[in-house]
């Protein structure tokens, strides 16, 4: 029998941040020993509740309660000291401390005065070592262990507080077969002592082998609850996926009779890609879909010549690349977008006009003196073609939106006159009107000839904007849909299947 | 009619000029005109020999010393880099250019030749440690700190090396002038800072190569991506930085008239300084030719006026120290205001 009073309570949670309704009225319930899995897609509000419930954001309304009892968490460490504990996608471990350190970072018991009482410290890390039954040297340096092991000494870091909530955010994400069977056995051994566990993933084929229930969320929302047998992949996925919303006036076209303008012949990278081929043909804007490490960020990189370990070939405008590197790829007319825009596209520093012309110079302006007034035509033409709100081109591109800093990287490519466009999440982070924007210009420059590479893990834009999706699967492209094919469930469904 | 069109424009010129003094203010380094200003007005009222054109043209000479050095370090800074070299090597061909000419004999135009090479090649070795091997150039210009400070002491024998020369000494130490209808001699340094200025101002302000440091400064990833070649500006910059302290040595060398390997200790303290001081952020992206000038010209200013009022030569090294300290915060404090975090 269940315990009369769940554990964890969750009453019309909702959370916006700015226009984005990241909650919406979410009610979720949670009993002790209990594994529930969380599904959606990315931006469906999993990461917002798991982090209202740990306590890194706080509800904008609603209610958490905690055993029976109302709680208010003003800080992670709150929620932890609570009851709740988070091992997070990212590892969060300091590489260069001991497994036992590690475990009970952050609360090592001292002995007065600040120095810290070493053998309690050891018999701690240990107690939760052994209740996860690692043997794990507690002394050995983490920065040393593989993976596996780096994942184990973050999940007894979660349990060292013996916490009555536990969240697995990915946990099987970086790992092997063999790897997740030890874990899933792991998470199951803990619920049985009494731990309930939310349990936050994609693959589809783990779920039934740890978890009792699900909890399926669409665009902040609940949408259903299902006991695990009640779950068929089919239903699941049509319920993850939800409806999908048209765009009027994105017309698509076969391109495939069209000349070939980038040809990627059996690329490979060690341990990431796999044996990917395709051609992209002019005006074409071709999709790739995949999930979270099947690939796609490292399949524009290995084009581009971001990545030194590449086999295989890449050939533009039918002219081999050997030896790739941004700049020569830049003078056959392609360029890559990051999807990590502030790391790795803007230049926060520097003025919106002045970051559309960092890839012009030298190519379509001059690459020694720099012309006043050629690139003050360059930089409103953008600004205005791409309608980037700015009060003046000087204004700092890190003060904007992040949908008006998207189209200032992309315009940098198009004030340089770029043919082909490597889009690695362009849409992320930005609001839906913005979004909306992005899709017309990549499908307006699709028009004029334009051809575009567009990586996303919004299957709906996928099947929005693309001519053709190519599905990725742990490194290997496997199919292939053409126009209306290409549905949001079709991708989904397609990404999940297991080889 | 004639009245109204008068005061038309006289208004329509009082816009324009409040205008650019909107301008002016929202400059980043307006804070600091206004501070080196009162400097100025304070040690004028201070001392009657402070405003005195032998003076003003003193302190110009002395801000040259570490005024090239500090507007090539503005363009090291902005690029995200630093060179705490620039002490040791301007003592190293100082030495170079003594033993050149005293013990080997070489024409003295062909030993300047020589060393501006020398330092170029030190700069690039430099930069391509950062660029090829990702040791951050703190680390790199910390050896050649003590490396080429060694290697001045090896060669020299750690004795002045007297060079003979006297046209020598006017290219480093002369006047030029008088200006017409005044008495007023400008001296060489002066010339030169004044020269380096208008060159690294152009680089900066007109050149694709000088506008990508502060893209490669302010976010090398992204310039990467944009096809700038990150790697030949971090070199260009530690060349430009390493041949800006050879010029410095070499005018310590004109000075004293010998190569000397215990010269310009602290040049890269004091040009580091005025360039802080100048507004510019160490974690790069950011800063400006004209911030760094001031910058010079505050740091020398305020030596030669404590020197004036016969401040202690150990309490002037604490006033620079809490100046740079200040000048920290205030930027620190001042970049948290803007909504880029």
């Amino acid at each position: 029998m269940a315990d009369a009073v769940p554990v964890l309570e969750c009453r019309n949670l909702t959370k916006s941040f700015g226009a984005v309704h990241a909650l919406v009225d979410v009610d979720f319930t949670l009993r002790k020993g209990e594994v529930r899995a969380l599904l959606g897609k990315n931006g469906a509000g999993k990461s917002t509740l798991v982090n209202v419930i740990s306590g890194s954001v706080q509800p904008d309304s609603g209610q958490l309660r905690l055993r029976g009892e109302d709680v208010q968490w003003d800080s992670p460490g709150a929620a932890r000291s609570g009851g709740i504990s988070v091992v997070h996608q990212e590892f969060s471990l300091v590489p260069g401390l001991t497994v036992a350190e590690n475990i009970t970072l952050g609360r090592w018991p001292t002995r007065g005065l600040g120095f810290i009482d070493g053998d309690e410290l050891q018999a701690r890390a240990q107690r939760a070592l052994d209740t996860l039954g690692e043997h794990l040297a507690p002394w050995e340096i983490v920065g040393n262990l593989p993976i596996a092991q780096q994942q184990m000494v973050e999940i007894a870091k979660a349990i060292v507080d013996e916490p009555d909530v536990l969240i697995l955010d990915e946990p099987t994400s970086a790992l092997n077969a063999s790897e997740v069977d030890v874990l899933l056995a792991l998470v199951r051994r803990l619920a049985a002592t009494g731990v309930a566990v939310i349990y936050v993933s994609h693959r589809m084929k783990e779920i039934p082998q740890v978890a009792d229930a699900m909890t399926i969320m669409r665009d902040g929302r609940e949408i259903a609850t299902l006991g695990i047998d009640e779950a068929n992949p089919e239903r699941v996925a049509a319920l993850i996926a939800g409806e999908v919303a048209e765009l009027k006036g994105m017309t698509h076209h076969d391109r495939r009779n069209d000349p070939v303008v980038l040809s990627v012949r059996n690329l490979a990278v060690d341990g990431v890609l796999d044996d990917v081929s395709f051609d992209l043909h002019q005006g074409e804007v071709l999709g790739i879909a995949g999930f979270l490490g099947s690939g796609r960020t490292e399949l524009l990189e290995a084009i581009y010549g971001l990545r030194h370990d590449v086999k295989g070939e890449v050939a533009v405008q039918g002219k081999p690349v050997r030896r790739r590197k941004p700049r020569k790829m830049l003078a056959r007319k392609l360029a890559m977008t990051s999807e990590d825009r502030k790391r790795a596209g803007i230049v926060p520093t520097l003025g919106t006009g002045e970051n559309v012309v960092l890839t012009a110079r030298g190519r379509v302006l001059p690459a020694f003196w720099i012309r006043p007034g050629r690139e003050r035509t360059i930089q409103s033409d953008t600004i205005d073609k791409l309608a980037i709100r700015t009060s003046t081109p000087a204004q700092p591109i890190g003060t904007l939106s992040g949908g008006n800093q998207q189209k200032g990287v992309i315009g940098r490519a198009l004030a340089a006159d770029m043919r082909v466009l490597l889009l690695d999440e362009p849409t992320r982070g930005i609001d839906i009107h913005a979004k909306t924007q992005i899709y017309t210009l990549i499908r307006e420059l699709a028009e004029t000839g334009v051809s575009s590479i567009f990586v996303s893990s919004e299957l709906e834009e996928l099947a929005l904007v693309c001519d053709r999706v190519i599905v990725l699967r742990s490194g290997k492209n496997r199919e292939e849909l053409i126009g209306t094919e290409a549905s949001a469930e079709r991708i989904l469904a397609l990404a999940m299947k297991e080889d | 009619m004639a009245t109204m069109d008068a005061t038309a424009k006289w208004r329509v010129a009082g816009n324009a000029l409040g205008s650019q003094f909107q301008r002016l203010r929202s400059w980043d380094g307006f804070g600091l005109l206004v501070v080196f200003i009162g400097l100025y007005v304070v040690l004028s009222l201070k001392s009657p020999l402070f405003l005195t054109t032998k003076n003003q043209l003193s302190i110009l000479q002395s801000a040259a010393f570490f005024g090239i050095v500090a507007l090539a370090m503005t363009l090291v800074i902005i690029a995200g880099e630093i060179d705490i070299s620039v002490g040791s090597m301007a003592a190293l061909s100082s030495s170079l250019v003594g033993v050149f000419v005293v013990k080997h004999g070489v024409p003295f135009g062909l030993a300047v030749v020589l060393v501006i090479i020398a330092a170029a090649a030190v700069g690039a070795f430099a930069g391509a440690m950062r660029a090829y091997f990702g040791v951050p150039t703190f680390i790199v210009t910390l050896a050649l700190y003590l490396g080429l400070k060694g290697l001045a002491q090896l060669v020299t024998n750690n004795f002045p090396q007297t060079i003979p020369a006297k046209e020598f000494f006017y290219w480093g130490d002369g006047r030029v002038g008088p200006i017409p209808f005044t008495d007023i001699e400008i001296p060489v340094p002066a010339l030169y800072f004044v020269g380096m200025l208008i060159i690294i101002a152009v680089v900066a302000k007109s050149t694709v190569f000088g506008r990508s440091i502060y893209a490669v400064g302010g976010n090398s990833k992204a310039a990467n991506l944009s096809g700038i070649n990150v790697r030949r500006v971090k070199i260009l910059v530690m060349m430009i930085a390493a041949i800006a302290a050879a010029v410095t040595g070499l005018l310590h060398t004109a000075q004293l008239n010998s190569g000397n390997s215990t010269i310009a200790v602290g040049l890269e303290f004091q040009a580091i300084a005025a360039v802080i001081v100048g507004g510019a952020a160490l974690s790069g992206g950011k800063g400006t030719v004209w911030g760094t000038v001031i910058g010079v010209m505050f740091i020398a200013a305020l030596l030669n006026g404590m020197t004036l009022l016969s401040v202690n030569s150990y309490a002037q090294q604490v006033v620079q120290g809490v100046v740079v300290l200040v000048a920290v915060v205030v930027n620190v404090w001042r970049s948290r205001g803007t909504a880029l975090d």
